[in-house]
């Protein structure tokens, strides 16, 4: 062998935008979450952006969009990847629409999911979180969502996460959650805590293998609480 | 090693699976066959979910390299080159052999046949090109003589990022059992080859393009010269330097889990085989001609 020195591979890597993993936010901004539960769900989204972002491989993939729900539904932020936006703060306004806020959610998956495919994008199965501390306005067609989050869990079109805040209409709650994603209650009003487990749970989707089973860690407040909570397993299709 | 192929090849742990403490669930192997002068390159790839998928990769390179050689060999492949459609057909016989194989196995061993669920690609380089079957994802594709690089099989991908099919998936008594086995028949001079888990395609091919026209990313296939080409004239280094091919593997066995940084960050297995034809030093030539182009 000569003495020159030995070549090493290398190369460039390809230049590919990754795989999607969105994460929709459904918040509620009803007036009953004045004060300190408002902010510290803005300092809790904060933590969340934060905990995406120290995750190499979660900040190229998951995209975040939220949704607040209120007297009226806005679309807060349009989703998109951590490092293309800074977080929000909400404001309290009105009562609790929050079905319409759930359907908008659902609409704005599907939308999304177009967007990925028509741009040749692989994607994740999108995760619709629910927060409120209340339930729906009279009004509102619960029955009907019911059907929907379940044609959509069942179908795998989403996963749907609903988590109560103190005062959270907890039968309501059961109504919609699925067998898979049981509703999580908050720690009183430890948001930080919960985005913390959300963007740990959520960057162990966003860097599955294919067929891959991902299993949440138990969030550990959940037997605090003496409702709601369980295992969170996402099993591939 | 042959005569006139050098083969770098190597299956690596990705990082998640070293955090939950899993083996590494992908297999590849490489032959070549001098009497009849063609080689056949397997990769499979366990499913995540699947308990026993490490083992189900191993059977099926196994069980591919002796199933798929014996059929060329016996259907006289290696001389002149199949109609595509009656490839897909002996392709579908031999991959449910090796299927049967599998259940086999798991009557044997009292597990369930499914938590053996793996992929396979299978590329045999031929005198006259390629031919290439394969079920599930991962990437394959060739460099021919005029410096173009080309995809030989596509992935078959569900609807989400992390799902496509296995060999032991229910597929094999449905009609349109044809949509989930690709086979080709690639008539091209081939210089270069290279097949892969899933794990490395975001380094390995181009998989997205902005179209400034259409103002949207548009999906590709393409192996990515500014990756390839590098490693072919290390290759290339390497081998006349007299290195053995196990220093070779095991040197690229290194640069898969921490070579580049896209590979260090990789949570998946990452398997990668990168062929060279070295018997034409008029081709061989051409290819490091190219790498200094660029």
């Amino acid at each position: 062998m000569s003495n020159l020195p030995v070549p090493t591979f290398g190369g460039e890597s390809a230049k590919n935008q990754e795989p999607r993993c969105l994460v929709l936010l459904v918040l509620d901004t009803s007036y009953s979450m004045d004060l300190d539960p408002i902010k510290e769900l803005n300092k809790g989204l904060i933590d969340f952006a934060d905990g995406i972002k120290r995750d190499p491989t979660a900040r190229k993939r998951v995209e975040i969009g939220i949704i607040t729900f209120d007297s009226e539904i806005k679309c807060i932020q349009e989703p998109a990847l951590v490092d293309e936006f800074t977080m929000p703060t909400l404001v309290v306004a009105g009562t609790t629409k929050l079905v319409d806020g759930v359907r908008t959610a659902i609409n704005f998956v599907e939308a999304r999911k177009d967007w990925y495919r028509k741009n040749g994008l692989d994607y994740y199965r999108p995760h619709i979180v629910l927060m409120t501390d209340g339930g729906p306005d009279g009004d509102q067609d619960i029955s009907g969502l019911v059907q929907e989050i379940k044609i959509g869990s069942q179908g795998k079109h989403f996963v749907f996460m609903p988590v109560g805040v103190i005062g959270a209409d907890h039968q309501f709650l059961d109504k919609i959650a699925q067998p898979d994603y049981p509703p999580l209650p908050l720690d009183g009003l430890e948001f930080g805590k919960f985005f913390k487990w959300l963007s740990k749970s959520i960057s162990s989707v966003s860097k599955s293998a294919t067929n891959e089973k991902v299993t949440f860690e138990n969030p550990d407040w959940i037997n605090k609480t003496g409702w709601g909570g369980g295992s969170f397993t996402q099993n591939p299709l | 090693m042959d005569k006139n192929w050098i083969v770098a090849k190597a299956s690596v742990i990705g990082n998640s699976h070293i955090k939950e403490n899993l083996p590494c669930q992908d297999s590849h192997d490489y032959k070549f066959f001098s009497d009849e002068n063609f080689g056949i390159a397997v990769v499979s790839d366990g499913a995540g979910s699947a308990d026993f998928s490490d083992l189900g990769s191993i059977i099926v390179v196994k069980q591919a390299i002796e199933h798929f050689s014996k059929l060329i060999k016996t259907e006289n492949f290696y001389a002149i080159p199949p109609e595509e459609n009656i490839w897909k057909e002996k392709s579908i016989e031999v991959f449910k052999n090796i299927f049967e194989e599998i259940k086999k196995h798991g009557e044997n061993e009292k597990i369930n046949y499914k938590s053996l669920a793996a992929t396979a690609i299978v590329v045999a380089i031929m005198p006259y090109g390629i031919i290439a079957t394969h079920i599930g994802d991962g990437r394959a594709g060739y460099l021919n003589d005029k410096g173009e690089w080309l995809s030989c099989i596509t992935p078959y991908k569900g609807e989400l990022a992390n799902e496509t099919v296995f060999i032991t998936s229910d597929f094999w008594e449905k009609e349109n059992l044809e949509q989930f086995i690709e086979s080709r028949v690639i008539q091209d001079s081939v210089v270069a080859f290279t097949l892969l888990s899933d794990g490395c395609e975001n380094v390995c091919f181009e998989l997205n393009k902005f179209n400034s026209e259409t103002q949207l990313y548009e999906r590709l296939n393409n192996p990515y010269s500014g990756f390839y080409n590098h490693n072919i004239g290390v290759l290339k280094s390497l081998q006349s330097s007299g290195l053995l091919e196990t220093e070779i593997d095991s040197m690229w066995a290194n640069f898969l889990k921490s070579g580049l940084e896209s590979f260090t960050n990789e949570p998946d297995d990452k398997t990668l085989l990168l062929g060279i034809k070295i018997s034409n030093e008029t081709e061989t030539e051409q290819i490091t001609q190219t790498e200094n182009a660029e």
